[in-house]
């Protein structure tokens, strides 16, 4: 991988290729789960790579550009969640609406599309929870990989992955017996 | 352990970051509080939730347009004016009459173009009577709008130094001369 990364730095395409085909698809799953919509998931990963590209000689370290990719694409999620405004409050304790399923969880559940109603307790979140809730238990990042992408320290992300597992909790116990 | 910590590390205890020694300290407690039991095995079926969550595969177009967009760093101006007039047909083709805008269209190129063309025609010429007056060389210029390619050769001629200056400025749009001048000066090789 560092050694991807090196080569991309000099502006190699190939290489950068490469470097897409090992985290592009954990970069989609993670904006996806973010904004709950396929087309800004699309968005977001094509800006986020584009951005990588285009910054890339300003890494120091090759090895923690697995990091510093994800944290590329929080920025643009949170540009872009700035960007809408009142539909979107990234920072406060609101939840944020970004409508992502037509479905409520209860007729997601009794559809099997569990996948739904885990969205739908996600999107229930503040950005903040959100971001870190889906870095920990969605795709297994360590709290120190989290703490460097979301840049605070490992107890303050520590406590918010606990309040947002419990808040995510409150709201599908809503419509399931958990 | 008592029941508010153990509360507290759930969350970091399912997600494996509790260090052996707390981790110990915790499944003790569970063995023996049917509170903190329940509260665990509650968070631990939202994970398995989380866990089963479906993971989207993107689409491959994705990288198509991340790999045009890089390389269109290092695409020219020209490029740019043709994919963003590009761009403008294919969003407002249903407004237009085709035959209208294909002419301002090819109106604006031109103009642009010209702007383009004279603009480097200045600009080489200044530079050309900066080496017409510091040195004695023979300068000649192509300029050709499509690629933005700017073709010049100054050619130092030491064996001719003090003897002349010789200045050719050909300017070729649409693959025919546009401006063209040829300068040939005698020079006192004292005044440089
Ligand atoms: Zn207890």
């Amino acid at each position: 991988m560092i050694d991807l990364v090196r080569k991309a730095k000099h502006d190699d395409v190939n290489a950068f290729h490469e470097l897409y085909k090992l985290f592009g698809k954990d970069i989609y799953n993670f904006v996806y789960r973010l904004t709950g919509s396929k087309e800004d998931a699309e968005d977001l990963t094509q800006e986020t790579f584009v951005k990588a590209f285009q910054d890339l000689k300003n890494l120091r370290e090759d090895s923690r550009f697995k990091s510093w990719l994800f944290s590329i694409a929080r920025n643009e999620v949170y540009q872009r969640a700035r960007r809408y405004g009142s539909r979107v409050k990234p920072l406060e304790e609101e939840a944020i609406q970004i409508p992502s399923t037509e479905k409520t969880p209860e007729e997601a559940y009794l559809h099997g599309e569990l996948s739904d109603i885990v969205q739908s307790a996600l999107d229930s979140l503040p950005l903040k929870l959100k971001t870190v809730l889906v870095l920990a238990a969605i795709q297994n990042h360590s709290y120190q990989e989290i703490a460097e992408i979301v840049g605070r320290s490992v107890p303050a992300v520590k406590t918010d992955i606990h309040r947002a597992r419990l808040k995510v909790r409150e709201y599908i116990k809503k419509y399931l017996s958990l | 352990m008592n029941c508010q910590l153990c509360c507290q590390e759930l969350s970091a205890y399912i997600d494996k970051e509790l260090n052996e020694k707390t981790a110990a300290q915790l499944r003790m407690h569970l063995t023996t509080c049917l509170n903190c039991k329940a509260e665990y095995e509650s968070l631990l079926k939202m994970q398995v939730m989380m866990d089963e969550a479906e993971v989207f595969e993107p689409d491959p177009a994705i990288w198509i347009r991340i790999e045009r967009q890089i390389s269109k760093k290092k695409a020219d101006f020209w490029d740019m004016v043709l994919s963003t007039l590009q761009d403008l047909i294919a969003r407002y083709a249903y407004f237009i009459h085709t035959p209208t805008l294909v002419g301002s269209l090819a109106a604006i190129l031109l103009i642009l173009m010209t702007f383009s063309l004279y603009d480097k025609y200045q600009e080489k010429r200044a530079l050309m009577a900066w080496v017409e007056k510091h040195s004695r060389a023979n300068v000649s210029l192509e300029i050709n709008p499509f690629g933005s390619q700017v073709i010049e050769s100054l050619d130092e001629n030491p064996f001719d130094t003090f003897k002349e200056v010789s200045l050719d400025l050909n300017v070729n749009y649409f693959g025919s001369s546009f401006f063209s001048e040829s300068e040939t000066l005698e020079k006192n090789p004292f005044s440089l």
